[in-house]
């Protein structure tokens, strides 16, 4: 009989000050692990996002530009290795003249259609932000184009084709897209390819 | 407690490398885009020295090829220099010792072909491989694969090339 109570009393005994502690502990350190798990996912997913967002738009871009460059004939011509802000292409369908033009201020990539020789617009022409920058992306100051034009109609202005007349000309267009979101901590993307223009200009040969 | 700790211990470590499979993943979407203009590139770049040979009436793959029946690639390695005419490479591919194989990136934020000792270098390597088809003085092509490879990746850009601006 005194056996049998002993046993109980051992079975309603519950657990000591030191047992609690440590699995207290232990507790604790899978809830510090868990949260610092979540936090490192979220920040994973945020990156990956913002660089599968960049991806994206600089393949949108380029592509955008690429089918532009390679049907149309190139009209802006920076000499000698310069660097301009835009890239003005006339598209053989119908004439019409678009400009792929780098923002200065806010830093965005824009295309403009109906653009007269400075890229500006004409009456009825538009502008739009190619390149979604809902996250924030920015184009920055070393982004550019390089390009020689396909033919230049006889004006004689351009040195870098060299081409044996003002007609015959090689056309080429190197697009240089650095872009960097300044609210992630991500390296900033840079993107460099040239595209060459099929169409050089030879119908213009008398 | 030991058997809850240890299941806990196996899930976070797979949430851990899950989240970082993901972030690998788009680094290596990055890098795929900028070798694809890398390759891209060369192989245009290639094609515009056929396009001046041609416009300038020289042989149309004069710096190219050496014979147009036999010789090997005159052309290992190309970068944008070929189409400044203040570069000594205007118009000329990289070729034999030393090698020009690597990536560097400049201060201007341009790539452009280096040797292997180049502090500047990236992790990308660009490589141009010219292959003679008949003889190229009647109706012979060219076929030009553009290579760029990192980190044990690789992708690559083909152009054939033939006595026309086509």
């Amino acid at each position: 009989m005194e056996k049998k109570s002993k046993k109980i009393q051992k079975r309603n005994k519950g657990f000591t000050l030191i047992e609690l502690m440590v699995a207290m502990f232990i507790f604790m350190m899978v809830m510090v692990a868990m949260v610092a798990v979540s936090i490192a996912g979220f920040r994973s997913y945020s990156k990956s996002k913002a660089i599968k967002t960049v991806t994206e738009d600089v393949g949108f871009a380029i592509n955008s530009i690429t089918k532009d460059v390679r049907m149309g004939k190139i009209e802006s011509a920076y000499a000698n290795g310069g660097e301009g802000n835009f890239l003005l292409v006339t598209r053989n369908a119908n004439q019409t003249k678009v400009c792929y033009k780098i923002t200065n201020s806010n830093k965005q990539l824009i295309l403009v259609d109906k653009s007269k020789n400075d890229c500006t617009a004409d009456t009825g022409g538009a502008e739009k932000i190619l390149v979604d920058l809902g996250t924030d992306m920015d184009f920055d100051a070393t982004s550019g184009f390089r390009s020689c034009v396909t033919d230049n109609k006889g004006d004689g202005t351009v040195t870098a084709c060299n081409g044996v007349s003002n007609e015959k000309r090689r056309g080429w267009a190197e697009i240089n897209l650095n872009i960097e979101d300044p609210t992630m901590d991500t390296d900033s993307i840079h993107v460099q390819t040239i595209v060459s223009s099929r169409d050089y200009g030879w119908e213009s040969v008398p | 407690m030991m058997v809850v700790v240890f299941v806990l211990g196996i899930g976070l470590i797979g949430a851990l490398s899950f989240f970082n499979i993901n972030l690998n993943n788009q680094f290596e979407a990055k890098n795929e885009l900028i070798a694809a203009g890398l390759a891209q590139e060369g192989a245009d770049l290639v094609r515009n020295l056929r396009d001046y040979n041609l416009l300038v009436g020289n042989s149309w793959y004069n710096n190219l090829y050496s014979s147009p029946n036999a010789g090997s690639s005159l052309c290992d390695a190309v970068d944008y220099s070929s189409l400044d005419p203040n570069s000594a490479r205007f118009h000329k591919c990289y070729n034999g010792a030393p090698s020009h194989d690597h990536i560097c990136i400049g201060s201007d934020n341009l790539y452009y072909q280096c040797t292997n000792s180049d502090s500047a270098k990236t992790d990308f390597i660009r490589t141009v491989d010219i292959t003679r088809n008949g003889n190229l003085d009647s109706g012979g092509y060219l076929e030009i694969v553009c290579t760029v490879s990192w980190n044990g990746r690789a992708t690559t850009a083909t152009d054939i090339l033939y006595n026309n601006t086509f």
